[in-house]
């Protein structure tokens, strides 16, 4: 089990793409996406000063 | 005293730790995450590893540096006193760290602890030094269910002014969290100490920051700034604290 940190833009419609990836591979993937290849949500972290998401997955 | 030599699967590589658990009773024990300070795995961080864990205490010390692959121990007087070892500490080591590898890594520690038959428990406890104590208190807003106690010594940017610092995300804290910083340490100034203290009251964490009267590394016996008297009022806070686990 990896623990992996990513930072999620939040989009127009609700939905959230990871913008700083750990690999290229996760680069403006949403967090649906990767949810649906295995990822699983451990923690979101709250925070940010910004609108972005940080969230924490497990995979 | 036992201590094992470990290797924690991590996503990015494999990182070597020590196990210490201790020697006079049967386990298994509360398991401790103890992140050495910012001059890498020596003996001082094996020594303190040992005098936790005879406490009655699983205590996993990891090499943080294990990206950078197999190094000496260094040796902190020399190390500060030659620039160029000094900017490589900062830039090889501490810069081979950042807040999404902590985390990760942070991750690592715990599965491996929850794998452990000397480790009971599923909620844990850490403690850190200097880049340790930011390591601690990333580790614990990152895994606010996994963390009982969490505590800093001396440690180095816990609520800078920066988007990735610590005590943006303390939030989700749910374990007791001690923090002793030291007096004309520009790592965790007054101003600083004043944003945590506000950040984790706000968050409704159970806290407390002490000030020492003593300067950065006074836990840490091989540091120019050791101080006796403040590193064993550091032991009393961090066994008291630990309490909580048992």
């Amino acid at each position: 089990m990896n623990y992996v940190l990513l930072t999620f833009r939040r989009g127009d419609d609700g939905s959230l793409t990871c913008s700083a990836p750990v690999t290229a591979l996760q680069l403006n993937r949403t967090l649906d996406e990767l949810v649906g290849e295995g990822y699983g949500i451990q923690t979101v972290l709250q925070g940010r000063e910004d609108d972005d998401v940080d969230i924490l997955l497990k995979h | 005293m036992p201590r094992i030599d470990v290797s924690v699967q991590t996503a990015d590589g494999v990182c070597p730790a020590s196990l210490f658990t201790p020697d006079d009773e049967a386990g298994p024990w509360p398991g401790v995450i103890f992140f050495m300070d910012g001059l890498g795995i020596r003996p001082v961080m094996w020594e303190m590893g040992r005098r936790l864990a005879e406490d009655g205490y699983a205590v996993l010390l990891p090499d943080l540096f294990y990206r950078v692959g197999l190094y000496p121990p260094m040796i902190p007087a020399q190390v500060f006193s030659d620039p160029a070892s000094r900017e490589e500490l900062m830039t090889k080591f501490i810069g081979s760290l950042d807040r999404q590898k902590k985390i990760a890594d942070a991750g690592a520690f715990i599965e491996f602890l929850s794998s452990r038959a000397e480790v009971r428990g599923d909620r844990f406890g850490c403690t850190g030094y200097c880049m340790g104590g930011n390591c601690s208190l990333t580790a614990a807003g990152a895994f606010p269910g996994r963390f009982a106690v969490v505590a800093s010594f001396h440690g180095g940017n816990l609520a800078a002014d920066k988007p990735d610092s610590p005590h943006h995300f303390v939030r989700n804290i749910t374990g007791r969290v001690y923090i002793a910083g030291a007096i004309e340490d520009s790592s965790f100034p007054d101003e600083q100490k004043q944003r945590l203290e506000v950040a984790l009251t706000d968050a409704g964490v159970e806290h407390l920051i002490e000030t020492y009267p003593a300067h950065h590394g006074f836990a840490v016996h091989d540091l120019p700034a050791f101080n006796e008297s403040a590193a064993e009022r550091h032991w009393t806070a961090l066994f008291k604290l630990l309490e909580a686990l048992e």
